[in-house]
């Protein structure tokens, strides 16, 4: 059972999602095996040619319709990036199939869906990790500077993360769109909405830090993209969280622009303690790398057909020489697999992290703190 | 004798090299730590509160500067404008106050960064102000707390050229050792985190400035030299540079109206509230 090979389908490889980047240590990994490629019959006319090339560099199949594929007896785990509004679909039809789920950051688009796909989980019994947020530097040296006891008691956080890409223009009144856009929307063509991208690292690092989170402050409305402007939507916002036990968490997040920091943008938080208050920066280690071709001839364009670089980065004069994280969350979720552990992070932890988002951005509607557990559940 | 400032071991240590040169400037030395930043009892010779009356006898000082908050201060201040000196505090007094209230002065003016930081700011290169993230960690307990806030809130202001205008504050923890976070948006609509260390250290106003344009950093931990030990790092602390001169002058001082100090009062009940309730409190800052 220990030298088990599972096999790994990769639905879908949408430009919102980082299958692309998972794909290097799902093919490195000596337990793990790409067993093929599916998505929707009906997807958005980019993707389908995507998808399809994306098999045939790994010479794996490519199948049209995910219900059947996700049932093939090869298939041991469903690794899904879809779009944010089918994550919820795909993760129930694999759960009821008895395959375990992968999820890229978000595992549904709102609260229904979330509740929804946990539900699925418990009855079927699969093992699930979302991987993106927990396996990072930031958050292994956050906790274990908490677990040195240097700081005393814990009482506060606060977390800066922002990503140093896209070229931010001004922005006249006129280019603004009044108002703050709701929750709930979430795909565009030309913006993501950044506290939601971003600002979900910091909420997860908070998570593993603090108990639940009971109060959320948010704050918008300040732009560096015309384009994030013109729909009302957060390129950065600002969220204070406030946990059950009283302690309070304050982030920034967002998209800040290119050779806006050295590194990339700053990944940063601050631990308050009652003994003292720990600093971790969580691009390091790293290598400093100030070469002189490098930067004079640097090339901070920035490509047409990626503008605010989702899938691309500026050059940077940092070399990060810390842990490959995708690398961690399949080991800890092969781990699970063989000894039937828990990972790190679930989709029971997705799932409440995603009603902190939620509360982040019904805040910012209206301008006044929420409280949680959200009442309802469709929007927020 | 041209200045007496009260001023707490850990103040004075901000002003150390200053006074070491400044000739004319006595100080009377307020509770509110024991040890100074680096470490080490304050070495020049300063009398103790309970001596001030004493000390105004000996010098008979044109200006009194109060640095550092303590209980009793109100009286005290009270007492020195009876005598016809001119008393400038870092701070707001207590809402008990009965008499004029004194200017505040800046503090922010006497940090030697603060001048590089105000004009790369206002640089056409840095763009709009966006966020703006400081982090301060005073010794002392709630009214130093209270104190450092309303700095931070002043300095703030002044970098983002736009007064404060909605506020939620959330403090976490039980006093002595509380920590305060002010989130708070600017009539540009610029935001920012004002946070306040539980328990003092070496951090001082330690500052992430975000504007369309790039960024701009004061990183108190990189500014500051430091040991590699047998099994850890410990920072040196460098000497802050603070000039008295900065606050002398009364361009650096401000007189709140009555809604300003309204509002800095209830900033100060709203610590005490939601370390208590577990609760953030929203407040409006009032209107030019």
């Amino acid at each position: 059972m220990a030298d088990r090979t599972y096999g790994v389908l990769l639905v879908s490889f949408s430009k919102h999602s980082h299958q692309s980047s998972f794909v290097p240590a799902f093919v490195d990994h000596p337990r793990i095996r790409i067993v093929g490629v599916a998505d929707d019959t009906d997807i958005d006319p980019y993707l389908k040619p995507l998808n399809r090339s994306r098999a045939e560099q790994l010479g794996v199949p490519f199948y049209e319709g995910i219900a059947a594929a996700v049932r093939r007896d090869e298939v041991d785990i469903v690794s899904i990036g879809h779009e944010i509004e089918r994550r919820a679909e795909i993760a129930m039809l694999a759960a009821g199939a008895g395959k375990h789920l992968w999820i890229d950051k978000y595992i549904g688009a709102n609260m229904r869906e979330c509740r929804a796909v946990v539900d699925s989980v418990d009855r079927s019994g699969v093992t699930t990790i979302v991987p993106s947020y927990v396996y990072n530097d930031l958050v292994n040296q956050s906790k274990r500077m908490i677990d040195t006891g240097f700081l005393g008691e814990l009482t506060a956080m606060h977390i800066d993360i922002l990503f140093g890409k896209g070229i931010p223009r001004p922005i006249s009144d006129g280019m603004r769109k009044p108002g703050f856009l709701p929750p709930g929307q979430w795909k565009f063509p030309d913006i993501k909405r950044e506290l939601l991208t971003v600002g979900a690292y910091a909420v997860a690092l908070v998570q593993q830090c603090f108990d639940p989170i009971v109060e959320v402050h948010g704050q918008g409305g300040a732009y560096f993209f015309p384009e994030h402007a013109a729909h009302g939507a957060d390129d950065f916002g600002t969220l204070s969280l406030v946990d059950r036990s009283g302690r309070v968490a304050t982030l920034s997040a967002g998209r800040s622009g290119i050779a806006s920091h050295g590194a990339g943008g700053p990944n940063q938080a601050f631990l308050f303690g009652t003994k003292g208050t720990g600093r971790i920066d969580g691009n390091r280690p790293g290598i400093d790398t100030h070469l002189r071709n490098r930067i004079v001839d640097g090339d901070f364009s920035v490509d047409e057909d990626d503008p605010m670089q989702w899938h691309s980065g500026p050059p940077t004069m940092l070399t990060s020489t810390g842990l490959q994280f995708t690398r961690a969350a399949l080991d800890d979720l092969v781990h699970a697999l063989d000894t039937g552990a828990r990972p790190r992070f679930t989709v029971r932890h997705a799932r409440d992290h995603m009603e902190v988002l939620l509360a982040g951005y019904e805040s910012i509607v209206r301008d006044r703190p929420v409280r949680l557990p959200i009442p309802g559940g469709e929007a927020a | 004798m041209d200045g007496l400032v009260i001023v707490s071991p850990r103040d004075f240590d901000f002003f150390r090299e200053d006074f070491d040169e400044k000739d004319g400037v006595a100080f009377v030395r307020a509770p509110g730590g024991s040890r100074t930043r680096s470490g080490a009892v304050t070495g020049v010779h300063a009398p103790a509160l309970e001596d001030l009356r004493d000390a105004i006898d000996k010098h008979r000082p044109r200006l009194a500067l109060m640095l550092s908050p303590y209980h009793g201060m109100s009286a005290d201040a009270a007492w020195l404008m009876r005598e016809g000196i001119d008393v400038r505090t870092a701070g707001p007094l207590p809402a008990g106050f009965r008499d004029r209230r004194p200017p505040i002065a800046e503090m922010h003016r006497a940090h030697p960064g603060f001048p590089a930081m105000l004009e790369a700011s206002r640089h056409a290169d840095f763009g709009d102000p966006v966020y703006l993230r400081m982090v301060s960690s005073p010794e002392g307990g709630k009214w130093r707390k209270w104190w450092c806030i309303f700095q931070l809130c002043r300095k703030a202001a002044a970098l983002l050229d736009s007064p404060l205008r909605r506020v939620y504050l959330a403090a976490s923890g039980e006093a002595p050792r509380v920590h305060v976070s002010i989130t708070f948006k600017t009539n540009r609509n610029s935001t920012g985190h004002l946070l306040v260390a539980p328990t003092g250290s070496g951090m001082q106003d330690d500052l992430f400035f975000l504007g369309t344009g790039g960024t701009l950093s004061d990183d108190s931990l990189l500014n500051q030299p430091g040991v590699y030990g047998r099994s850890d790092y410990r920072v040196l602390s460098m000497p802050a540079r603070r000039r008295l001169a900065d606050l002398w002058g009364d361009d650096a001082t401000v007189s709140l109206t009555g809604d300003e100090l309204t509002f800095y009062h209830d900033l100060l009940r709203a610590i005490g509230e939601s370390s208590g309730t577990g609760r953030g409190v929203c407040l409006e800052y009032p209107a030019a």
